[in-house]
C-alpha cells in the first residue's frame, strides 16, 4: 500500500489536495480530499471520501461524478475533484516498487 | 428599513467559533432575528477552514510553542490567523432570502461592507471573487461562508493592523498557491489598513466604520444588542467541540 497526493490549484485561485492510500490491488482504502474551497452542502466532500473507499480508479471517478450532480462547488470544479483524483491515484500506484510500503 | 441586531463582544477563540455556529442554528430555527457580529478574538487564534488539513494549512510547530489557539471552522475557505489585537473579526447570520439566493452573489453583497468601511478611511478596496477584499491586489480581508436550508452565517476577517510577520509564522500556503498569486511568500500579498493609511487605527474608529459599511452594504439598519440565555446557552454547548483534537484534527 502506498499514499498518492495531487494538489491542484483551480482557475479560482484555491487549492484542492487529494491524498489516496491504494492497496496492491488498486483499491483505495484512505482518502482526503482538503483545501480551501467551499462545497454547498459541505456533506458533499465527506460523502465522497467515504464512498471512494474500496473503489478502483474508475468507480472512484463514476462515484464521484454521480455525487457531486447535486451539489455546488465554489473555488474548484468537477474537472479539478476528477483530475486531481487521477493524478493522486496514479502517484499512489505509480511508483517505483522500492517505495513500496 | 430593514433592523438587523448588533453583537459586539470579544472573547476566547473557541467560545467565538461557537457563538457563531449557535446563532447559524437559532436563525434557522427563526428564534433570534438577522444579526451583524463584530468581535475580537482574545487571546489571538488560529482557524483553519472546513475542508483543510492541519499539517498543509498552519506551521503546527510554530502554534503550540507560541501556545496559540487553534481550531477548525464550520466554514470552507482557509486558515486564518485571528491578531487580538489588530483584527476585527464580522459574522453576519441571516436568513438566505435577505441576503441573496446565489452564493457567490452574497459574498460579494457581505463583503461590500468592508470595502465600504475602507472608503470612510480613504482606501479604495475591491472585492476579489469569490472571497476577498483587496487593496491594490493586497489581501486586507477573507471570509467564509456556509448555509443551512434558512439561514446562512458568513464570516469574515478585517486586519486593521495585524501583524503580519506573526500571521506568516502561523499559516502555510502550498507552494502551487502562492505561485498562482504571483508573490513568493504570505507576508507579501496581504496588507493591514494600518500600513496603507501609515497610521495605527484606534479599535472603535475600526468598529464605528465597520457598523456604517455593513449598514450601507446590506440596506440595514443596525441596533446594538444584547445575545439571548439561548445563544448563550448554545454556544457553551458548542464549546467542547471546537476544543475536541478528533475536531480539529479530522483531516
Amino acid at each position: 500500500m502506498r499514499w498518492g497526493r495531487s494538489i491542484i490549484r483551480s482557475r479560482a485561485g484555491k487549492t484542492l489536495i487529494i491524498d489516496l492510500l491504494v492497496d496492491t490491488q488498486g483499491i483505495i482504502r484512505k482518502c482526503f480530499i482538503s483545501g480551501d474551497f467551499f462545497s454547498y452542502p459541505e456533506t458533499l466532500i465527506n460523502d465522497i471520501e467515504k464512498k471512494l473507499l474500496g473503489c478502483r480508479l474508475d468507480d472512484a471517478l463514476a462515484v464521484t461524478m454521480e455525487l457531486v450532480e447535486n451539489s455546488y462547488l465554489l473555488g474548484i470544479t468537477v474537472e479539478d475533484l476528477l483530475n486531481g483524483l487521477r493524478r493522486a491515484y496514479n502517484n499512489a500506484v505509480g511508483q517505483k516498487p522500492s517505495t513500496l510500503l | 428599513m430593514a433592523v438587523w441586531r448588533l453583537i459586539v463582544n470579544e472573547g476566547e477563540l473557541y467560545w467565538c467559533m461557537a457563538l457563531d455556529e449557535a446563532m447559524l442554528q437559532l436563525r434557522e430555527q427563526d428564534k433570534i432575528p438577522n444579526t451583524l457580529r463584530l468581535y475580537r478574538i482574545l487571546p489571538s487564534g488560529v482557524t483553519i477552514g472546513y475542508f483543510q488539513r492541519v499539517k498543509d494549512s498552519v506551521n503546527l510547530d510554530y502554534i503550540r510553542e507560541h501556545e496559540i489557539p487553534l481550531t477548525r471552522r464550520i466554514t470552507g475557505g482557509g486558515s486564518v490567523y485571528h491578531d487580538g489585537s489588530g483584527e476585527v473579526t464580522y459574522s453576519v447570520v441571516a436568513d438566505i432570502s435577505d441576503v441573496g439566493e446565489d452564493v457567490l452573489e452574497s459574498y460579494q453583497r457581505i463583503c461590500r461592507g468592508i470595502v465600504y468601511a475602507l472608503r470612510i478611511f480613504g482606501v479604495r478596496a475591491e472585492f476579489k471573487p469569490i472571497n476577498d477584499v483587496v487593496v491594490d491586489g493586497k489581501k486586507i480581508s477573507g471570509s467564509a461562508q456556509t448555509r443551512k436550508k434558512k439561514a446562512l452565517l458568513q464570516h469574515g476577517t478585517f486586519m486593521y493592523a495585524t501583524d503580519l510577520d506573526k500571521l506568516s509564522q502561523c499559516l502555510r500556503a502550498p507552494r502551487e498557491k502562492l505561485e498562482s498569486h504571483g508573490v513568493s511568500s504570505i507576508r507579501d500579498r496581504v496588507t493591514t489598513l494600518s500600513e496603507i493609511i501609515g497610521r495605527r487605527p484606534g479599535l472603535s474608529e475600526v468598529l464605528e466604520a465597520l457598523k456604517k459599511g455593513f449598514s450601507q452594504a446590506l440596506g440595514v439598519e443596525l441596533k446594538p444588542s444584547r445575545l439571548t440565555k439561548e445563544e448563550l446557552l448554545l454556544a457553551e454547548k458548542l464549546i467542547a467541540k471546537y476544543k475536541d483534537e478528533e475536531w480539529v484534527f479530522r483531516k
